[in-house]
């Protein structure tokens, strides 16, 4: 087994991990923004809205991410008649997919905390708005900080999927040398304590922060 | 009174820490046959841990504890055979929740004493009936009120015939209207001459049932005796300390403020 | 500017729905095979994660630990291409590559879920069993398990939902399942979005029904306790 093959590639490779960060990243935010406005709307909406929430919910989550990618890159674009990057179309399937986790991991953080706190801000004479902030959204995002952080975690091993679609992340550009190089097990190999060294930090912060935080 | 009971429990020099923390510093006790015995004091102050330590659901770390007889702090005691023949009742009741109240109550007889379920649910129902719940044979415990419950789980532990029960705080857990029928369960008992050690917060009960009543404080016995003492002339500053906290108002003190 | 409207053209989805819809053998037989293999192999690593010796424990830990931050792709493409050339004896069909995969994979979550299942129990309930006298296997058997089993299985349920759809990767591998004939007819009739519209539909008609189904057998475990 001869490792130098990584160090022979490594700015192709570096470049793919950037990408993979950069999907994460951009992902999350749309994932956790899509949430926030998802779990409110459910909570606060009013039937209707509560209702076609839980038909997205039930239908992004009962269905592979894999197919929402392949659709949202070769079949949206044809909807549409426009092109659609490969990252674009990552990033929005992976913000709708895993925004109806994050709502649903919202919703149920929220009602968690209990009626008596929002209550009590509203006795002090603040707004609802304002006690949502000030009070209960604090609370809940420390209950939820380790269910947010498995979430996370799910949603940077989902960016390998984007590779099916070309998107030229770290599984796109190790699948790509492997099958080119005699030996795949190093490429591989490396790819995969990659991951490993992405994911493990993010579980770590959000357990350590959980810790310091909880009353 | 002349005691010629046998001594059914003892304890010896009982020593006991949790990692830094000294909860038991040396406890003392003996209770014989028939004999209601009630341990109060402040919380901390290691009574649970010492009464967990009479069944070896805690092991103690130094000293002996005695079970008619044997030794059940020695290495080899078996104690699943011991346990058989001591009840206890916890605060948190701790029913099984995926059996019927009947089902909660032949678990022991059957499992454990290998008798037939029909034998055990002769004896089942028999319990039920003593502490007034036989209608509630088929019920699931989440269906019932937590002195149901608790009822249940004292005739769980009859069911078993031990000869001493130890009950654990075990009206603490309920709802003020609910503690009568838990604690005329346990008055029942002890009118029929069952050996019982309650670790208790209810006074009145203490004081009207038990013959004795041990204090303890910071994991030591503080003073014990019958109740008219402790209750009335506590010999311990701490004692009386104690039951002025809990805002102890004995009715003969009533009377001389009258 | 105009846009030449969309004609849809939904022919090419009917005619081609047998043979895509076809391709749910595999999904189902992949994803059975996998749950049965991955319960007992999950049960070996809880063990392994609750003994009492050091190394064994250890081990147990890494093993989860590894698979919770190791995307299934990488993985799949690592047992597919790199282990035949690491252990040159092994030859691999997609299937068994796959099977291999999601075994592995699944015994970990599964491990987490046992161990969930059973620090659930409240331990008071192992108090009670040993305070009527049964030994602690007999508390553990009789009290414990019974009570562990009806947490888990909630967990299990969703486990098993999640394979089902987590098995579309193996496209990549060429397994005829339904992704993987669906990507074909799509390529042949150049009608992307009818074709992948129903495939999503098809998978939504799959597993929607199985997740409703199995949430409310278990719905009554939960009053139960």
């Amino acid at each position: 087994m001869d490792f130098s093959v990584i160090g022979d590639n490594l700015p192709f490779l570096v470049s793919g991990v950037q990408t993979t960060v950069l999907l994460a990243l951009a992902s999350a935010c749309g994932a956790i923004a899509v949430g926030m406005a998802g779990a409110l709307g459910r909570l606060h909406g009013g039937r209707v809205v509560n209702g076609l929430l839980g038909l997205y919910i039930d239908f992004f989550r009962s269905t592979p991410l894999l197919i929402q990618l392949i659709w949202f890159y070769f079949a949206l674009p044809v909807l549409l008649d426009v092109s659609i990057a490969p990252f674009v179309a990552g990033v929005l399937a992976l913000s709708l997919y895993h925004g109806a986790y994050f709502t649903e991991i919202f919703r149920a953080g929220i009602l968690s905390v209990a009626r008596g706190q929002g209550e009590a801000g509203l006795a002090l004479g603040m707004g609802p708005i304002r006690a949502f902030r000030r009070i209960v959204l604090p609370q809940s995002t420390v209950t939820m900080l380790p269910v947010i952080g498995q979430q996370l975690v799910i949603l940077l091993k989902d960016t390998s999927l984007t590779s099916v679609i070309t998107v030229t992340e770290l599984t796109y550009r190790s699948q790509n040398l492997a099958t080119q190089q005699l030996d795949p097990v190093p490429i591989l190999t490396g790819a995969l304590i990659v991951y490993m060294l992405l994911c493990l930090p993010i579980t770590a912060a959000a357990n350590v922060a959980y810790r310091k935080l909880r009353t | 009174m002349a005691d010629a009971r046998p001594t059914i429990l003892s304890a010896e020099r009982v020593t006991k820490s949790f990692g830094s923390v000294e909860v038991l510093r040396g406890i003392d006790f003996e209770i014989s046959a028939g004999e209601v015995v009630c341990i109060i004091g402040p919380s901390g102050s290691g009574k649970s841990t010492f009464l967990r330590c009479l069944n070896r659901l805690e092991a103690p770390d130094g000293g002996r504890i005695l079970f008619e007889g044997t030794d059940i702090t020695a290495a080899g005691a078996r104690l699943p055979e011991v346990r058989r023949r001591i009840g206890m009742v916890f605060q948190h009741f701790n029913l099984f929740p995926h059996k019927t109240v009947l089902g909660n109550l032949i678990e022991g007889p059957c499992s454990v004493l290998g008798m037939s379920k029909r034998e055990a649910t002769e004896i089942a129902v028999a319990m039920l009936a003593k502490v007034g719940l036989d209608a509630k044979a088929d019920a699931k415990p989440s269906q019932l009120s937590g002195g149901q419950q608790q009822r249940v789980a004292i005739a769980r532990a009859l069911a078993m015939s031990p000869d001493v029960m130890l009950f654990d705080e075990a009206t603490s857990a309920l709802d003020p209207e609910l503690v009568g029928e838990v604690l005329g369960v346990m008055k029942e008992l002890a009118q029929e001459g069952m050996t019982m050690v309650a670790v208790t917060h209810e006074m009145h009960f203490a004081e009207r049932f038990a013959d004795r009543v041990v204090m303890m404080d910071e994991g030591r016995v503080v003073e014990e005796g019958p109740p008219e003492e402790i209750f009335r002339s506590a010999r311990s500053e701490r004692t009386r300390q104690f039951l002025d906290q809990i805002d102890w108002d004995h009715d003969s003190e009533r009377e001389a403020r009258r | 500017m105009t846009h030449a409207a969309y004609t849809f053209d939904w022919s090419a989805a009917w005619d081609n729905a047998g043979y895509v819809l076809a391709g749910v053998k595999i999904t189902i037989l992949l994803t059975a095979t996998t749950m049965a293999a991955g319960l007992v192999l999950g049960l070996f690593v809880a063990l392994a994660r609750m003994s009492q010796r050091r190394p064994i424990a250890w081990f147990g830990l890494a093993y989860v630990e590894f698979f919770r931050a190791v995307p299934l792709l990488i993985g799949l493409y690592w047992i597919y291409y790199a282990l035949p050339a690491l252990v040159p004896a092994i030859k691999l069909s997609p299937f068994a590559a796959a099977f291999l995969l999601f075994t592995v994979n699944l015994a970990a979550l599964n491990a987490e879920a046992f161990r969930s299942g059973l620090l659930a129990v409240p331990r008071g309930q192992q108090a009670a069993a040993l305070s009527l006298g049964m030994s602690p296997a007999q508390a553990f058997r009789r009290v414990v398990l019974p009570q562990a089993v009806r947490r888990v299985l909630p967990i299990l349920g969703n486990t098993w939902v999640g394979l089902f759809k987590d098995t579309a990767i193996v496209v990549v591998i060429a397994l005829a399942d339904i992704t993987y004939r669906a990507q074909d007819v799509a390529l042949t009739t150049y009608r992307p979005l009818e074709i992948y519209t129903l495939v999503l539909i098809i998978y939504f008609l799959l597993t929607w029904p199985q997740s409703r189904g199995l949430e409310r057998l278990f719905r009554r475990f939960r009053a139960d306790g």
